[in-house]
C-alpha cells in the first residue's frame, strides 16, 4: 500500500508521479543571488526616487528641462502642476491671462475655444468636440529642453479638432465668400469712379504711374506694413466733399412748446441749454448760421458737424422718449436683426467709450452725471458682451418709440432728420434720426492674419483684389459687371483659390500657423482685437 | 514554389504568427497616428502605446512569478515562455512608439528607455544562446549534466579516481599525479569549447596511450577506468564552460528587469501625480 503523501512537503510537478525535487537544483543559489541583486537594484532606484521627490525637488522624475521662459520654476513642480491633476490651465492663468481678460497679450479670446474663460469646459477625453476647451498644456508642451519654443505649433496640434485635411484641397472657403456675406458698410461709395479720379490726377504728374498708386492714395499702410489705417475723411475725402459751399437746407427752428414738431435748435438755443457734450457751441462761429424767422441754414458743414449731430441727438431723444436721453449715443437701431446682438453690443460699447472719452475732462455736474450713467452702462454692457449671443438681452440699448408720438409725428421727425443730414446723405445713411455708424476698420477675416507687406513684393493690389473690376474698367475700358459690384457692400477680397496659387505643399507655407494665431501677441494683435470687439 | 515551413525556424509558429500580426497592427496604428495626430507620449495615442507596453511588461513579469509557483497549474510553461519572448519584443517596439522613436528627455526617462532596450536586447541575446548552446552540447558530447551539479559530479569522479589510484602501482600513481589529478581538482573553464565542443579531448587522452604499454593487464584495466573518468570530466568541463553563459546571461537580464519594473511603476506614479 503506498505511503500517504505529506502535503507540506515540497514536490515538483513535472509529471503525474510527483517525484521529490531537489529545490537547490530547481532554484540554485545563483538564481537566488540574481533575485537578491535585482531586488537591491530596484530598491536603490525606488529609494533614490523618493529621496529625489522629497529632497531634490523631482529633478530625477522631471521629463526634461523646462523652457527658458519657465526655467525659474524648474524645482517648483507645484507652480504648474496640481497633484493628480497635471499641468492645469488654472495654474497657467496664475501668471498668464486671467479669466475674462480681453485685451492682454495672452488672452484666450482670440480662439473661440478659449473665449469663455470657463475652465469647467475643459474636456480631456478622446471624445471631445470642437465646443470643448482644452488645457493649455495640450498644445503648449513643456519639458522639451531649455531652447524649446513651446509657442511654435505644428499643424498636428490643430488637426485633431479642425480636421480640414490639406490647405490646398480641403480648407474651407473664407466665410465672406462661402456665405456671400455683404460688407456691413453703411457708406455709399464707388471704387471705380474714385480711383479713376485719383488715377487721372496722378497721371498728370507721371503718365506711367501704376494704377495701384491710386489705391494707395486712400489705403495708407500701417507702419508695420501688414494692414491699412482706417480711412480718414479729412485726409482722403475732404478735398472734394463738404467744401465751403456745402450747406444744409433751410430747417425749421424747434418750438419748446411743441417738442413733437420737427425742428432744430439754433446755436444760441444750444448755448443756452448747456447740455452734455455741447461745449463746442461756445467756440463755434455764429456767422456760419443764417437764422431767419423761416428757419436756419448752416454753412459750411463739417464732417461730424457738431450742430447737426447735436440736433440729430435731440430729434432722436424726441423720437424715443425722454427716458432715453442717451439714445442718440447709440448706433443701435430698432431694426436690429436677430443674431446680430453681439455685434450690436460691440458697436454700442465702442460708441459709449468714444462719447465718454469726450466728456471726461468736463467739470460741469450735469456732464459728470451723464458720464456716471454712461460708465455704468458701459460696465453692464462689457459684462453682458461675454454672454452667448442667444442670452444677450438687447433691452439695454434698444430704444422704444416714444408712446406719446403718433405714427405720422414719428414719420415727420424721421423725415426731418433726413433733411437735417442732407449734406451727409451723399455717403451716409440716416435711420431713426441717427447716422448709421461706419466701420472704419477694413479687415474682414478676423480669425486669420494677413500681412500685405509680405505679399506686395510679388503681387500688386489689383492682382488679388478683383471683386470690383477696377483694373478692367480703368485700363481696358471694360465696364462689364461694374454696376453690379462697385459698391461699398462688396467684399473686394480674394477667395481662397487666390491664396492657393502660391501656398501649398512644396510651395509657400501652408501650415495653419502661417495665417492663424491662437492667442494675440505683440505683433499680431490687430485682427485678434478686432475679433474680440466684433464678437 | 514550396510553402515556407515556419516550424523550421520557430518553435511555436502560432505564437510567431500572432506576434507578426500584432507587430503589423502596431506599425499600421503608428502610421495612422502620424497622419492624423502628432506623435507624443502625452497624448492619447502615446498613452495607449505606453499602457499596452506596461501591460505586456506585467505579463512578462508574471512569467517569472509562474516559474516560482510550480505547484499550481497555471497553464503550459511553453505558452508562458512564448508570451515572455514575443511579449517582450513587442514591449520594446511599443516603448519606441511611445517615445515617437525619439531620444527621451529627463534622467528617469533616459533610464527607462535604456533599460527597456537593454532588457529586451539581453532577452533576445538569451534566446539566441538557448538556441545555440544546447545544440552544440548535444552534438559532440556523450554526457549531460546540470550546471549546478557539475562541481559535485567532478568531486565524485575525483574520489572514485583516487580510490582506484590508491591501490595501484607507482607508475599509475605518478601518471595520475602528473597528468590527471590537477584536471580533476575542480571544473575548468576553457573558451576553446565555444569553437570546438570536443575541445581536443582526444589529444588530452593520448598520454594514457603512452603509459598503457608499460603496465600489467590489471593495471591497464585501472588505467582504462581512469581514462574514462578523465574523459567524462573533460566533457563536464565543456558543459561547465558552455552552460556558464546560459546562467550568467540571466545576470544581464533579470536584475535589470527588476529595476525596469520599479521604474515603470514610478513612471506611472509620476505621470498620474504630475
Amino acid at each position: 500500500m503506498p505511503k500517504p503523501q505529506d502535503p507540506t512537503r515540497k514536490k515538483g510537478s513535472f509529471g503525474p508521479t510527483r517525484l521529490p525535487v531537489a529545490v537547490d537544483l530547481v532554484f540554485p543559489a545563483g538564481s537566488r543571488r540574481m533575485m537578491i541583486t535585482g531586488g537591491v537594484l530596484a530598491g536603490i532606484v525606488a529609494l533614490f526616487f523618493f529621496i529625489d521627490t522629497i529632497i531634490l525637488s523631482d529633478t530625477f522624475s522631471s521629463p526634461g528641462d523646462l523652457s527658458s521662459n519657465h526655467a525659474n520654476f524648474e524645482t517648483e513642480c507645484s507652480s504648474c502642476h496640481e497633484p493628480w491633476g497635471g499641468a492645469t490651465s488654472q495654474k497657467c492663468a496664475t501668471c498668464h491671462e486671467k479669466t475674462n481678460d480681453r485685451t492682454g497679450v495672452y488672452s484666450y479670446a482670440a480662439h473661440y475655444l478659449y473665449r469663455s474663460g470657463n475652465f469647467g469646459r475643459i474636456q480631456t477625453s478622446a471624445h471631445r468636440t470642437a465646443d470643448d476647451e482644452q488645457e493649455c498644456s495640450t498644445c503648449h508642451q513643456e519639458h522639451q529642453g531649455r531652447d524649446a519654443a513651446m509657442t511654435i505649433m505644428s499643424d498636428q496640434k490643430c488637426t485633431p479638432c479642425h480636421d480640414y485635411g490639406s490647405f490646398e484641397d480641403d480648407h474651407p472657403e473664407f466665410a465672406f465668400a462661402r456665405e456671400a456675406l455683404p460688407d456691413d458698410s453703411t457708406l455709399a461709395f464707388t471704387h471705380v469712379r474714385h480711383t479713376r479720379f485719383v488715377y487721372e490726377r496722378l497721371q498728370k504728374q507721371s503718365p506711367t504711374v501704376y494704377l495701384e498708386k491710386a489705391c494707395l492714395y486712400c489705403h495708407n499702410a500701417e507702419p508695420d506694413g501688414k494692414a491699412f489705417k482706417p480711412l480718414d475723411f479729412e485726409a482722403h475725402c475732404g478735398d472734394c466733399h463738404l467744401t465751403a459751399a456745402t450747406k444744409t437746407p433751410n430747417l425749421a427752428i424747434s418750438d419748446p412748446a411743441d417738442p413733437a414738431a420737427p425742428g432744430v435748435e439754433t446755436l444760441a438755443m444750444i448755448q443756452q441749454r448747456r447740455g452734455p457734450g455741447t461745449l463746442w457751441a461756445f467756440y463755434t462761429n455764429p456767422n456760419e448760421f443764417a437764422v431767419s424767422p423761416r428757419g436756419v441754414v448752416n454753412s459750411p458743414v463739417y464732417h461730424r458737424d457738431p450742430w447737426i449731430m447735436e440736433n440729430l441727438k435731440q430729434l432722436s431723444a424726441t423720437l424715443f422718449g425722454p427716458e432715453t436721453s442717451l439714445a442718440g449715443l447709440f448706433p443701435i437701431r430698432r431694426s436690429e436683426k436677430p443674431g446680430t446682438e453681439q455685434k450690436a453690443y460691440a458697436e454700442a460699447i465702442s460708441a459709449l467709450r468714444e462719447y465718454a472719452a469726450g466728456l471726461r475732462s468736463r467739470p460741469e455736474p450735469e456732464v459728470q452725471r451723464d458720464l456716471a450713467t454712461i460708465d455704468s452702462l458701459l460696465l453692464i454692457a462689457e459684462r453682458r458682451s461675454l454672454m452667448t449671443a442667444e442670452a444677450l438681452p438687447l433691452d439695454l440699448f434698444m430704444t422704444k418709440p416714444n408712446p406719446e408720438l403718433t405714427a405720422s409725428q414719428q414719420q415727420d421727425l424721421e423725415d426731418f432728420a433726413r433733411r437735417l443730414a442732407e449734406p451727409c446723405l451723399l455717403c451716409h445713411q440716416v435711420e431713426g434720426a441717427g447716422i448709421l455708424p461706419v466701420r472704419s476698420v477694413q479687415r474682414t477675416m478676423a480669425r486669420a492674419e494677413f500681412g500685405h507687406r509680405a505679399h506686395v513684393l510679388e503681387r500688386r493690389c489689383l492682382d488679388c483684389h478683383t471683386g470690383i473690376p477696377v483694373r478692367q474698367a480703368l485700363l481696358n475700358g471694360d465696364t462689364t459687371g461694374v454696376k453690379e459690384s462697385d459698391r461699398a457692400s462688396t467684399h473686394n477680397l480674394p477667395r481662397i483659390d487666390n491664396c492657393r496659387e502660391c501656398h501649398g505643399a512644396s510651395r509657400a507655407s501652408d501650415a495653419c500657423a502661417t495665417c492663424h494665431f491662437m492667442h494675440p501677441n505683440k505683433n499680431n494683435r490687430g485682427n485678434l482685437q478686432l475679433a474680440v470687439d466684433r464678437n | 514554389m514550396s510553402k515556407i515551413d515556419l516550424k523550421q525556424w520557430v518553435q511555436e509558429p502560432v505564437w510567431f504568427t500572432g506576434f507578426a500580426a500584432a507587430l503589423l497592427a502596431c506599425i499600421l496604428g503608428y502610421l495612422v497616428n502620424i497622419l492624423v495626430s502628432e506623435v507624443n507620449p502625452g497624448n492619447w495615442w502615446g498613452m495607449t502605446y505606453g499602457t499596452v507596453a506596461t501591460l505586456l511588461m506585467a505579463g512578462d513579469v508574471l512569467y517569472a512569478a509562474k516559474r516560482r509557483m510550480l505547484r499550481y497549474n497555471l497553464g503550459k510553461s511553453s505558452s508562458w515562455v512564448q508570451f515572455h519572448l514575443y511579449g517582450g519584443a513587442l514591449f520594446a517596439v511599443l516603448v519606441l512608439m511611445h517615445t515617437g522613436f525619439r531620444l527621451p528627455v529627463g534622467a528617469m526617462n533616459w533610464m527607462l528607455w535604456i533599460l527597456s532596450l537593454w532588457v529586451t536586447g539581453s532577452g533576445l541575446f538569451g534566446v539566441m544562446l538557448q538556441r545555440w548552446i544546447p545544440t552544440i552540447l548535444s552534438s559532440g558530447l556523450s554526457v549531460e549534466a546540470l550546471y549546478d551539479r557539475i562541481p559535485d559530479l567532478v568531486a565524485g569522479i575525483r574520489e572514485r579516481a583516487e580510490r582506484i589510484v590508491a591501490g595501484s602501482t607507482e607508475t599509475v600513481r605518478d601518471f595520475y599525479s602528473a597528468t590527471v589529478a590537477g584536471a580533476l581538482s575542480a571544473p575548468q573553464y576553457r573558451a576553446i569549447y565555444f569553437l570546438d565542443v570536443t575541445g581536443g579531448i582526444k589529444e588530452k587522452l593520448k598520454p594514457f596511450e603512452y603509459v598503457r604499454p608499460l603496465l600489467t593487464a590489471e593495471e591497464k584495466d585501472r588505467l582504462s577506468q581512469l581514462e574514462e573518468m578523465f574523459r567524462t570530466k573533460l566533457e563536464l568541463d565543456a558543459h561547465y564552460t558552455l552552460q556558464r553563459p546560459l546562467r550568467w546571461w540571466l545576470y544581464t537580464h533579470v536584475p535589470l528587469s527588476f529595476a525596469l519594473v520599479i521604474l515603470v511603476v514610478l513612471h506611472l506614479y509620476a505621470v498620474l501625480v504630475y
